[in-house]
């Protein structure tokens, strides 16, 4: 018997009967005006506020000065290879995330008001939102220096930088370590690749191959999203079993 | 958190303890009025270990007033659909194997896997970390499936 058909059985060996008194109950409560008493709960705004405080002040100073390089790099030099730098606004995120281990923090959970997976899902959505904000205003900025249309340019500089993001974070949830060389190298192997994908495949930014594009745009961004899940789900348990 | 669905826990909880369920009911709305009175306690997160830890202490007070014995339970009924002896036999060594584990490990069990309590509150309720909380919870769960393993081979 596994775990879960064993936990399912414990559950029926430990039923009880109904509570007999739970409606008159809370209406003595909303008599008493007892009910408003209730304490306020934090909400998930106030708690991302909160966390934004806690992200290293350098990615964000890493992430401005990248997307202000890309954004200087297009308007002098356009053409392809700027699209192959967009990997690096992973790294910041995929490094984040390493805190928890350099730091231990899981091990001060115990004092911490809040949980690893909350706090640590709580960054990586502030970071990566406002990485993607930051990437999503460049495109607008640099769009009129292509001859691309705004989708194009939008799915070059996306994959890339999805696919950098997901290759880290798969990295990441499956080799522990407390430095970041693993996550650096994902992200120069993945910049390389976009660099050099136009000498091996010349037709790779021509505008047929924008399904491809776009296929690879929902690809990496499902399979990103499923990482990050399955992520969350075993953030603590096998790290302590 | 959602005060009638948690009085259905903690009652739950508190039946599981007292194996009575008028004591039980009496306790449960006893633990909200307490919870709801409480002007002083300001930790928003932890609203919920307040109100086992509330629950838990009623539970001592109850077991000093009161001698009881401490087993999992005579009362438990049988549910009426379970026809088949095989799954009969399971439930019943799956019975003696709960009653072979210590109180606290009961309770253990009890919470996490039957309210569904998070293991941030059990760790905030019993005072050690979320790693023995885990460790616990595992080493419960293979202790008691060794022990049915043992009951049916017999």
């Amino acid at each position: 018997m596994n775990d879960e058909k064993l936990i399912l059985r414990i559950r029926e060996v430990c039923n009880s009967p109904q509570p007999a008194h739970k409606r008159e109950f809370f209406q003595y409560l909303q008599e008493h005006k007892m009910i408003n008493q209730r304490l306020p709960v934090m909400s998930h705004g106030e708690f991302l506020t909160g966390q934004l405080l806690y992200i290293g002040k350098w990615i964000w100073i890493f992430s401005g000065l990248l997307l202000l390089f890309i954004t200087w790099i297009c308007y002098r030099h356009p053409g392809n290879y700027p699209f192959a730098l967009t990997p690096f606004l992973a790294l910041g995120i995929l490094l984040e995330t390493r805190r928890s281990f350099r730091w231990r923090m899981a091990e001060l959970e115990h004092a911490a008001r809040f949980s690893l997976r909350s706090v640590m899902l709580a960054r990586l959505f502030l970071a990566g939102t406002v990485n993607t904000a930051g990437l999503l205003i460049i495109i607008l900025i640099i769009r009129p220096y292509f001859s691309y249309s705004l989708i194009r340019v939008f799915l070059y500089m996306m994959v890339p930088y999805l696919t950098a993001s997901w290759s880290g974070s798969v990295y990441e949830r499956m080799h522990r370590s407390d430095h970041g060389l693993g996550s650096i190298l994902i992200c120069v192997l993945s910049s390389a690749l976009f660099a050099a994908a136009p000498a091996f495949f010349s037709q790779l930014y021509e505008e047929r191959m924008t399904v491809i594009w776009a296929a690879a745009f929902i690809l990496t961004a499902c399979s990103l999203a499923g990482n990050l899940r399955e992520w969350a789900r075993h953030m603590e348990e096998p790290v302590w079993n | 958190m959602h005060l009638e669905e948690q009085y259905d826990r903690i009652y739950k909880y508190l039946y599981f303890r007292l194996h009575d369920r008028h004591a039980a009911e009496d306790m449960t709305q006893e633990a909200f009025l307490r919870f709801l009175r409480s002007r002083t306690y300001r930790d928003e997160n932890r609203q919920l270990q307040y109100l086992y830890t509330i629950a838990r202490n009623l539970c001592s007070q109850y077991y000093r007033d009161k001698v009881i014995s401490y087993s999992l339970d005579e009362e438990t009924d049988l549910p009426e659909t379970d026809g088949f002896e095989n799954s009969l036999i399971q439930r019943l060594s799956l019975q003696n194997a709960l009653e072979s584990l210590s109180p606290e490990e009961k309770e253990l069990l009890f919470l996490r896997y039957v309210n569904d309590v998070p293991v941030p509150v059990i760790s905030g309720l019993y005072q050690i970390s979320r790693f023995a909380v885990y460790r616990k919870l595992k080493s419960i769960l293979q202790k008691v499936r060794i022990e049915m393993e043992e009951d049916q081979n017999e």
